[in-house]
Protein backbone atom coordinates (compact mmCIF):
# COMPACT_ATOMS: atom_id res chain seq x y z
CA UNK A 1 0.00 0.00 0.00
CA UNK A 2 0.84 3.39 -1.09
CA UNK A 3 1.05 6.36 1.71
CA UNK A 4 1.67 8.68 -1.42
CA UNK A 5 1.12 8.69 -5.21
CA UNK A 6 4.70 8.90 -6.18
CA UNK A 7 5.49 5.55 -4.61
CA UNK A 8 3.18 4.03 -7.67
CA UNK A 9 6.08 4.51 -10.34
CA UNK A 10 7.76 1.56 -10.90
CA UNK A 11 10.10 2.53 -13.70
CA UNK A 12 10.27 5.95 -14.88
CA UNK A 13 12.16 8.35 -17.08
CA UNK A 14 14.48 10.88 -15.65
CA UNK A 15 12.30 13.80 -17.57
CA UNK A 16 8.27 13.11 -16.21
CA UNK A 17 6.78 16.14 -18.22
CA UNK A 18 5.69 14.57 -21.09
CA UNK A 19 3.71 12.24 -18.81
CA UNK A 20 2.44 14.56 -16.43
CA UNK A 21 1.22 17.70 -18.74
CA UNK A 22 -2.85 16.50 -18.45
CA UNK A 23 -2.54 17.13 -14.44
CA UNK A 24 -2.66 20.70 -14.52
CA UNK A 25 -6.07 20.97 -16.33
CA UNK A 26 -7.25 18.18 -14.83
CA UNK A 27 -6.95 19.42 -11.22
CA UNK A 28 -8.04 22.75 -12.21
CA UNK A 29 -11.21 21.32 -13.61
CA UNK A 30 -12.15 18.98 -10.61
CA UNK A 31 -11.56 21.99 -8.33
CA UNK A 32 -13.52 24.30 -10.78
CA UNK A 33 -10.78 26.83 -10.84
CA UNK A 34 -11.39 27.90 -14.27
CA UNK A 35 -13.25 31.40 -13.46
CA UNK A 36 -15.55 32.87 -15.22
CA UNK A 37 -13.86 36.16 -16.52
CA UNK A 38 -14.62 36.83 -20.25
CA UNK A 39 -11.33 36.27 -21.45
CA UNK A 40 -11.88 32.62 -20.26
CA UNK A 41 -15.23 32.03 -21.46
CA UNK A 42 -13.92 33.26 -24.84
CA UNK A 43 -10.98 30.93 -24.39
CA UNK A 44 -12.90 28.49 -23.52
CA UNK A 45 -15.62 28.16 -26.49
CA UNK A 46 -12.88 28.52 -28.90
CA UNK A 47 -11.50 25.02 -27.22
CA UNK A 48 -14.64 23.61 -27.35
CA UNK A 49 -14.78 24.31 -31.28
CA UNK A 50 -11.72 23.83 -31.80
CA UNK A 51 -11.95 20.44 -30.50
CA UNK A 52 -14.62 19.57 -32.52
CA UNK A 53 -12.94 20.74 -36.15
CA UNK A 54 -9.87 19.07 -34.48
CA UNK A 55 -12.02 16.20 -34.14
CA UNK A 56 -13.33 16.24 -37.73
CA UNK A 57 -9.76 16.61 -39.19
CA UNK A 58 -8.09 13.68 -37.42
CA UNK A 59 -11.27 11.35 -38.73
CA UNK A 60 -10.89 12.95 -42.04
CA UNK A 61 -7.29 12.47 -41.94
CA UNK A 62 -7.80 8.88 -41.12
CA UNK A 63 -10.38 7.80 -43.50
CA UNK A 64 -7.88 9.41 -46.59
CA UNK A 65 -5.07 7.08 -45.47
CA UNK A 66 -7.18 3.70 -45.44
CA UNK A 67 -8.33 5.07 -48.86
CA UNK A 68 -4.33 5.80 -49.83
CA UNK A 69 -3.11 2.37 -48.32
CA UNK A 70 -6.20 0.99 -50.05
CA UNK A 71 -5.13 1.81 -53.38
CA UNK A 72 -8.00 2.38 -54.90
CA UNK A 73 -7.31 6.56 -55.22
CA UNK A 74 -5.90 7.70 -58.57
CA UNK A 75 -2.84 10.26 -58.50
CA UNK A 76 -4.75 13.48 -58.78
CA UNK A 77 -7.29 12.85 -56.08
CA UNK A 78 -4.42 11.72 -53.85
CA UNK A 79 -2.55 15.00 -54.15
CA UNK A 80 -5.89 16.70 -53.98
CA UNK A 81 -6.32 15.17 -50.73
CA UNK A 82 -2.96 15.54 -49.38
CA UNK A 83 -2.97 18.96 -50.46
CA UNK A 84 -6.22 19.41 -48.09
CA UNK A 85 -5.23 17.99 -45.29
CA UNK A 86 -1.62 19.69 -45.31
CA UNK A 87 -4.00 22.99 -45.52
CA UNK A 88 -6.45 22.26 -43.21
CA UNK A 89 -3.68 21.11 -40.54
CA UNK A 90 -1.69 24.18 -41.16
CA UNK A 91 -4.79 26.73 -40.37
CA UNK A 92 -5.51 24.20 -37.28
CA UNK A 93 -2.30 25.34 -36.17
CA UNK A 94 -2.52 28.43 -36.82
CA UNK A 95 -6.04 28.65 -34.33
CA UNK A 96 -4.36 27.09 -31.68
CA UNK A 97 -1.40 29.34 -31.77
CA UNK A 98 -3.66 32.34 -31.84
CA UNK A 99 -5.89 31.00 -29.05
CA UNK A 100 -2.83 29.70 -27.04
CA UNK A 101 -4.17 25.93 -27.34
CA UNK A 102 -2.26 23.36 -26.98
CA UNK A 103 -2.70 19.59 -28.45
CA UNK A 104 -3.77 18.55 -24.70
CA UNK A 105 -6.40 20.98 -24.47
CA UNK A 106 -8.51 19.56 -27.50
CA UNK A 107 -8.95 16.77 -25.99
CA UNK A 108 -12.52 16.68 -24.12
CA UNK A 109 -13.28 13.78 -21.69
CA UNK A 110 -16.69 12.59 -22.42
CA UNK A 111 -17.05 9.87 -19.37
CA UNK A 112 -18.07 6.06 -20.86
CA UNK A 113 -17.59 7.54 -24.15
CA UNK A 114 -14.03 7.99 -23.68
CA UNK A 115 -12.03 11.31 -24.88
CA UNK A 116 -13.28 12.74 -28.09
CA UNK A 117 -9.61 12.65 -29.78
CA UNK B 1 20.46 10.57 -4.40
CA UNK B 2 17.35 11.62 -2.67
CA UNK B 3 14.35 12.99 -5.10
CA UNK B 4 14.13 16.94 -5.34
CA UNK B 5 11.10 18.63 -4.46
CA UNK B 6 10.12 19.02 -7.94
CA UNK B 7 10.65 15.63 -8.33
CA UNK B 8 8.55 14.23 -6.21
CA UNK B 9 5.94 16.86 -7.27
CA UNK B 10 6.50 15.92 -11.32
CA UNK B 11 6.27 11.91 -9.09
CA UNK B 12 2.93 12.41 -7.69
CA UNK B 13 1.44 14.49 -10.73
CA UNK B 14 2.40 11.28 -13.13
CA UNK B 15 0.78 8.70 -11.02
CA UNK B 16 -2.23 11.07 -10.07
CA UNK B 17 -2.73 10.98 -13.87
CA UNK B 18 -2.93 7.35 -14.17
CA UNK B 19 -5.01 7.01 -11.32
CA UNK B 20 -7.67 9.34 -12.22
CA UNK B 21 -7.99 7.71 -15.70
CA UNK B 22 -8.41 4.44 -13.85
CA UNK B 23 -11.26 5.93 -11.59
CA UNK B 24 -13.16 7.93 -14.04
CA UNK B 25 -13.25 5.29 -16.91
CA UNK B 26 -12.19 1.89 -15.45
CA UNK B 27 -14.40 0.23 -12.66
CA UNK B 28 -17.40 -1.33 -12.05
CA UNK B 29 -19.96 0.60 -12.82
CA UNK B 30 -23.80 1.15 -10.72
CA UNK B 31 -26.21 3.67 -10.89
CA UNK B 32 -26.40 5.81 -13.28
CA UNK B 33 -25.36 9.70 -13.83
CA UNK B 34 -22.34 8.99 -11.93
CA UNK B 35 -19.44 9.82 -14.78
CA UNK B 36 -17.51 12.63 -14.77
CA UNK B 37 -16.08 14.32 -17.31
CA UNK B 38 -13.20 16.99 -17.38
CA UNK B 39 -13.13 19.54 -19.35
CA UNK B 40 -11.35 23.35 -19.11
CA UNK B 41 -14.90 24.79 -20.05
CA UNK B 42 -17.44 22.68 -18.48
CA UNK B 43 -17.92 19.76 -15.98
CA UNK B 44 -20.42 17.68 -17.66
CA UNK B 45 -21.62 13.76 -16.73
CA UNK B 46 -23.74 11.37 -19.13
CA UNK B 47 -26.11 9.34 -18.12
CA UNK B 48 -25.39 5.89 -18.46
CA UNK B 49 -28.86 4.55 -19.09
CA UNK B 50 -29.22 4.76 -22.94
CA UNK B 51 -32.37 6.25 -23.08
CA UNK B 52 -31.64 9.19 -21.02
CA UNK B 53 -28.05 11.10 -21.31
CA UNK B 54 -28.56 13.98 -19.35
CA UNK B 55 -26.28 15.98 -18.48
CA UNK B 56 -27.74 17.41 -15.18
CA UNK B 57 -25.47 19.38 -12.46
CA UNK B 58 -23.17 17.27 -10.65
CA UNK B 59 -24.85 18.13 -7.50
CA UNK B 60 -23.58 14.40 -5.89
CA UNK B 61 -20.40 15.91 -5.61
CA UNK B 62 -21.04 19.03 -4.79
CA UNK B 63 -20.35 20.79 -7.67
CA UNK B 64 -22.61 22.89 -10.40
CA UNK B 65 -22.25 23.73 -13.93
CA UNK B 66 -22.95 26.92 -15.53
CA UNK B 67 -26.38 26.23 -16.02
CA UNK B 68 -26.29 27.78 -19.59
CA UNK B 69 -24.22 24.71 -20.74
CA UNK B 70 -26.59 22.18 -19.36
CA UNK B 71 -27.06 20.74 -22.68
CA UNK B 72 -25.93 17.13 -23.94
CA UNK B 73 -23.02 17.51 -25.72
CA UNK B 74 -23.65 14.93 -28.69
CA UNK C 1 -26.54 8.12 0.67
CA UNK C 2 -23.84 5.65 0.40
CA UNK C 3 -20.90 6.07 -1.25
CA UNK C 4 -19.49 2.64 -2.53
CA UNK C 5 -15.80 2.08 -2.76
CA UNK C 6 -15.64 -1.55 -3.72
CA UNK C 7 -17.16 -5.19 -4.16
CA UNK C 8 -15.65 -7.85 -2.36
CA UNK C 9 -15.76 -11.61 -1.37
CA UNK C 10 -15.06 -12.94 1.86
CA UNK C 11 -18.19 -11.14 3.86
CA UNK C 12 -17.00 -12.92 6.77
CA UNK C 13 -14.07 -11.00 7.13
CA UNK C 14 -14.26 -8.04 9.21
CA UNK C 15 -13.60 -4.70 7.52
CA UNK C 16 -10.60 -2.39 8.12
CA UNK C 17 -11.05 0.54 10.79
CA UNK C 18 -9.26 3.06 8.25
CA UNK C 19 -12.07 5.81 7.38
CA UNK C 20 -13.62 6.66 4.09
CA UNK C 21 -14.38 9.98 2.58
CA UNK C 22 -15.35 12.80 4.90
CA UNK C 23 -13.77 10.72 7.49
CA UNK C 24 -16.35 8.35 7.89
CA UNK C 25 -16.27 4.99 8.79
CA UNK C 26 -16.32 1.88 6.38
CA UNK C 27 -19.41 0.08 6.61
CA UNK C 28 -20.32 -3.50 4.53
CA UNK C 29 -23.16 -4.39 2.76
CA UNK C 30 -23.45 -8.30 2.45
CA UNK C 31 -26.01 -9.92 -0.04
CA UNK C 32 -25.44 -13.40 -1.29
CA UNK C 33 -21.52 -14.12 -0.64
CA UNK C 34 -20.53 -10.09 -1.71
CA UNK C 35 -19.91 -7.91 0.95
CA UNK C 36 -19.88 -3.90 -1.04
CA UNK C 37 -17.95 -1.64 0.99
CA UNK C 38 -19.14 1.50 1.68
CA UNK C 39 -19.27 4.67 3.94
CA UNK C 40 -22.57 6.83 4.51
CA UNK C 41 -22.88 10.56 4.19
CA UNK C 42 -25.64 13.11 5.18
CA UNK C 43 -24.39 15.58 2.29
CA UNK C 44 -22.27 14.17 -0.83
CA UNK C 45 -18.85 14.08 0.60
CA UNK C 46 -16.32 16.67 0.00
CA UNK C 47 -15.07 18.38 -3.25
CA UNK C 48 -13.81 15.81 -6.27
CA UNK C 49 -10.46 17.20 -6.16
CA UNK C 50 -7.27 14.93 -6.41
CA UNK C 51 -7.02 14.45 -2.99
CA UNK C 52 -10.27 12.91 -2.45
CA UNK C 53 -9.62 10.76 -5.30
CA UNK C 54 -6.30 9.51 -3.61
CA UNK C 55 -8.43 8.55 -0.21
CA UNK C 56 -10.96 7.00 -2.30
CA UNK C 57 -8.02 4.84 -3.92
CA UNK C 58 -5.97 4.35 -0.43
CA UNK C 59 -9.49 2.75 0.98
CA UNK C 60 -9.71 0.71 -2.27
CA UNK C 61 -6.13 -1.04 -1.82
CA UNK C 62 -6.44 -1.10 1.96
CA UNK C 63 -9.49 -3.81 1.42
CA UNK C 64 -7.01 -5.04 -1.49
CA UNK C 65 -4.37 -6.09 1.07
CA UNK C 66 -6.49 -8.45 2.85
CA UNK C 67 -9.21 -9.47 0.19
CA UNK C 68 -9.91 -9.26 -3.80
CA UNK C 69 -11.72 -6.54 -4.30
CA UNK C 70 -13.57 -5.01 -7.83
CA UNK C 71 -13.16 -1.51 -7.19
CA UNK C 72 -16.19 0.79 -8.18
CA UNK C 73 -15.74 4.02 -10.30
CA UNK C 74 -15.17 7.21 -8.88
CA UNK C 75 -18.45 9.03 -7.39
CA UNK C 76 -20.48 5.30 -7.23
CA UNK C 77 -23.43 6.58 -4.88
CA UNK C 78 -26.58 4.97 -4.59
CA UNK C 79 -29.89 6.26 -2.37
CA UNK C 80 -29.51 3.56 0.24
CA UNK C 81 -28.47 0.29 1.08
CA UNK C 82 -31.76 -1.51 -0.67
CA UNK C 83 -30.66 -0.06 -3.82
CA UNK C 84 -26.97 -1.36 -3.47
CA UNK C 85 -28.18 -5.15 -2.77
CA UNK C 86 -30.72 -5.36 -5.27
CA UNK C 87 -27.44 -4.64 -7.52
CA UNK C 88 -25.64 -7.13 -5.48
CA UNK C 89 -28.51 -9.19 -6.11
CA UNK C 90 -28.82 -8.47 -9.92
CA UNK C 91 -25.09 -9.20 -10.67
CA UNK C 92 -24.74 -11.93 -8.10
CA UNK C 93 -23.11 -14.22 -10.47
CA UNK C 94 -21.12 -11.69 -12.64
CA UNK C 95 -19.50 -10.45 -9.75
CA UNK C 96 -18.51 -13.43 -8.61
CA UNK C 97 -17.14 -14.24 -12.07
CA UNK C 98 -15.00 -11.42 -11.77
CA UNK C 99 -14.21 -11.87 -8.30
CA UNK C 100 -12.34 -15.00 -9.86
CA UNK C 101 -10.55 -13.30 -12.62
CA UNK C 102 -9.16 -10.68 -10.65
CA UNK C 103 -8.40 -12.62 -7.54
CA UNK C 104 -4.56 -13.06 -6.56
CA UNK C 105 -3.88 -10.43 -9.19
CA UNK C 106 -3.45 -6.36 -9.87
CA UNK C 107 -3.28 -3.84 -12.45
CA UNK C 108 -0.43 -2.31 -14.07
CA UNK C 109 -0.30 0.58 -16.78
CA UNK C 110 1.87 1.93 -19.09
CA UNK C 111 2.41 4.73 -21.17
CA UNK C 112 4.96 5.08 -24.03
CA UNK C 113 5.94 8.44 -25.51
CA UNK C 114 8.26 10.20 -27.79
CA UNK C 115 10.53 12.56 -26.57
CA UNK C 116 10.33 15.78 -28.23
CA UNK C 117 13.68 16.03 -29.55
CA UNK C 118 13.30 16.32 -33.47
CA UNK C 119 16.07 13.53 -33.89
CA UNK C 120 14.28 10.89 -32.34
CA UNK C 121 10.54 12.09 -33.22
CA UNK C 122 8.26 10.57 -36.26
CA UNK C 123 6.24 12.77 -35.82
CA UNK C 124 5.56 14.56 -39.20
CA UNK C 125 6.16 18.29 -38.62
CA UNK C 126 3.42 20.25 -40.32
CA UNK C 127 3.91 22.69 -42.31
CA UNK C 128 3.91 26.21 -40.18
CA UNK C 129 2.72 28.52 -42.40
CA UNK C 130 0.94 27.68 -45.94
CA UNK C 131 3.74 28.86 -48.05
CA UNK C 132 5.39 25.69 -47.79
CA UNK C 133 4.30 24.63 -50.85
CA UNK C 134 7.69 22.42 -51.51
CA UNK C 135 5.65 19.14 -49.94
CA UNK C 136 3.13 17.87 -52.38
CA UNK C 137 -0.15 16.51 -51.10
CA UNK C 138 0.63 12.91 -51.73
CA UNK C 139 4.08 13.06 -49.74
CA UNK C 140 2.40 15.08 -46.80
CA UNK C 141 0.26 11.53 -47.01
CA UNK C 142 3.05 9.13 -47.38
CA UNK C 143 4.72 11.08 -44.39
CA UNK C 144 1.32 10.45 -42.01
CA UNK C 145 1.31 6.37 -43.35
CA UNK C 146 5.08 5.83 -42.59
CA UNK C 147 4.22 7.42 -39.46
CA UNK C 148 1.57 5.66 -38.55
CA UNK C 149 3.23 2.52 -39.35
CA UNK C 150 5.88 3.13 -37.17
CA UNK C 151 4.28 4.37 -34.09
CA UNK C 152 2.36 0.78 -34.45
CA UNK C 153 5.52 -1.28 -34.74
CA UNK C 154 6.60 0.24 -32.00
CA UNK C 155 3.69 0.57 -29.71
CA UNK C 156 4.06 -3.76 -31.01
CA UNK C 157 7.66 -3.98 -29.98
CA UNK C 158 6.57 -2.62 -26.44
CA UNK C 159 3.58 -4.16 -26.12
CA UNK C 160 4.45 -7.92 -27.12
CA UNK C 161 6.52 -8.95 -24.50
CA UNK C 162 4.53 -7.12 -21.93
CA UNK C 163 1.33 -8.92 -22.95
CA UNK C 164 3.41 -11.57 -22.58
CA UNK C 165 3.48 -11.90 -18.89
CA UNK C 166 -0.22 -10.59 -18.44
CA UNK C 167 -3.09 -12.44 -17.54
CA UNK C 168 -5.11 -9.55 -19.61
CA UNK C 169 -4.22 -5.91 -21.82
CA UNK C 170 -6.26 -3.48 -22.35
CA UNK C 171 -4.73 -1.03 -24.90
CA UNK C 172 -6.41 2.31 -25.68
CA UNK C 173 -5.82 4.77 -28.62
CA UNK C 174 -2.99 7.09 -28.60
CA UNK C 175 -3.94 10.48 -26.73
CA UNK C 176 -1.58 12.69 -26.87
CA UNK C 177 0.27 13.74 -30.35
CA UNK C 178 3.95 12.08 -29.07
CA UNK C 179 2.02 9.23 -27.50
CA UNK C 180 3.17 5.25 -28.27
CA UNK C 181 1.34 3.43 -26.34
CA UNK C 182 -1.23 3.40 -23.25
CA UNK C 183 -2.17 0.17 -21.88
CA UNK C 184 -3.00 -1.51 -19.10
CA UNK C 185 -1.76 -4.93 -17.64
CA UNK C 186 -3.82 -7.24 -15.49
CA UNK C 187 -0.94 -9.78 -13.95
CA UNK C 188 -0.72 -11.75 -11.28
CA UNK C 189 0.91 -10.46 -8.19
CA UNK C 190 3.64 -12.69 -8.14
CA UNK C 191 4.25 -11.33 -11.39
CA UNK C 192 5.28 -7.95 -10.57
CA UNK C 193 9.08 -8.23 -9.77
CA UNK C 194 9.37 -9.56 -13.68
CA UNK C 195 7.39 -7.14 -15.22
CA UNK C 196 9.11 -4.24 -13.85
CA UNK C 197 12.46 -5.82 -15.15
CA UNK C 198 10.73 -6.33 -18.49
CA UNK C 199 9.55 -2.81 -18.66
CA UNK C 200 13.30 -1.26 -17.58
CA UNK C 201 14.64 -3.49 -19.86
CA UNK C 202 12.96 -2.42 -23.13
CA UNK C 203 13.97 1.31 -21.89
CA UNK C 204 17.15 0.16 -22.00
CA UNK C 205 16.84 -1.23 -25.12
CA UNK C 206 14.99 1.57 -26.42
CA UNK C 207 16.26 5.22 -25.28
CA UNK C 208 14.77 6.59 -28.26
CA UNK C 209 11.22 6.27 -25.92
CA UNK C 210 9.93 7.43 -23.11
CA UNK C 211 8.18 4.23 -21.04
CA UNK C 212 6.82 5.20 -17.85
CA UNK C 213 5.03 2.16 -15.66
CA UNK C 214 2.63 2.54 -12.63
CA UNK C 215 1.19 0.52 -10.16
CA UNK C 216 0.29 -2.11 -8.78
CA UNK C 217 -3.37 -0.32 -8.90
CA UNK C 218 -6.65 -2.56 -8.08
CA UNK C 219 -7.82 -3.78 -11.58
CA UNK C 220 -10.13 -0.57 -12.62
CA UNK C 221 -9.41 -1.44 -16.28
CA UNK C 222 -10.58 -5.10 -15.80
CA UNK C 223 -13.78 -5.09 -14.26
CA UNK C 224 -15.87 -2.01 -16.35
CA UNK C 225 -17.81 -4.51 -18.22
CA UNK C 226 -19.22 -6.35 -15.24
CA UNK C 227 -22.84 -4.93 -13.99
CA UNK C 228 -25.82 -4.43 -15.77
CA UNK C 229 -27.54 -1.64 -14.12
CA UNK C 230 -31.16 -2.25 -14.00
CA UNK C 231 -33.72 0.07 -16.16
CA UNK C 232 -35.81 2.64 -14.39
CA UNK C 233 -37.61 5.14 -15.75
CA UNK C 234 -35.36 8.74 -14.69
CA UNK C 235 -37.24 12.34 -13.64
CA UNK C 236 -35.82 14.85 -16.37
CA UNK C 237 -33.23 14.79 -18.61
CA UNK C 238 -33.68 16.18 -21.79
CA UNK C 239 -32.28 14.57 -24.78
Amino acid sequence: MSDSPGEKLLAAPLDLDPFARDLRRLDDALSRRVDADPENVERGLAQLVLTIVELLRQLMERQALRRVEAGNLDEETIERLGRTLMSLETRMNELKETFGLEDADLNLDLGPLGRLL
Amino acid sequence: MTATRDEIARQREVALVDLVDRLLAGGVVIGGDITLSIADVDLVYFGLRPRTPSVAPAEGLGMSLPAARGRPFT
Amino acid sequence: MIWVYGICDRPDMPLPRRRGLAQAPLDGVREGGLVAVISRHVHPPGDPALDTMWVHERVVERIMADRTVLPMRFGSKLPDEGALRDILAANREAFLAALDRVRGRLEVGVRAMQPLEASTAVDVPPPMSGADVAMSGRAYLEAKLQNGRRTDHAAGVLHEPLAKLAIDARRQPPRAPLEILRASYLIDAVVLARFRGTVERLQRTHPGVAILCTGPWPPYSFVTAVASVPAEPTAGGAR
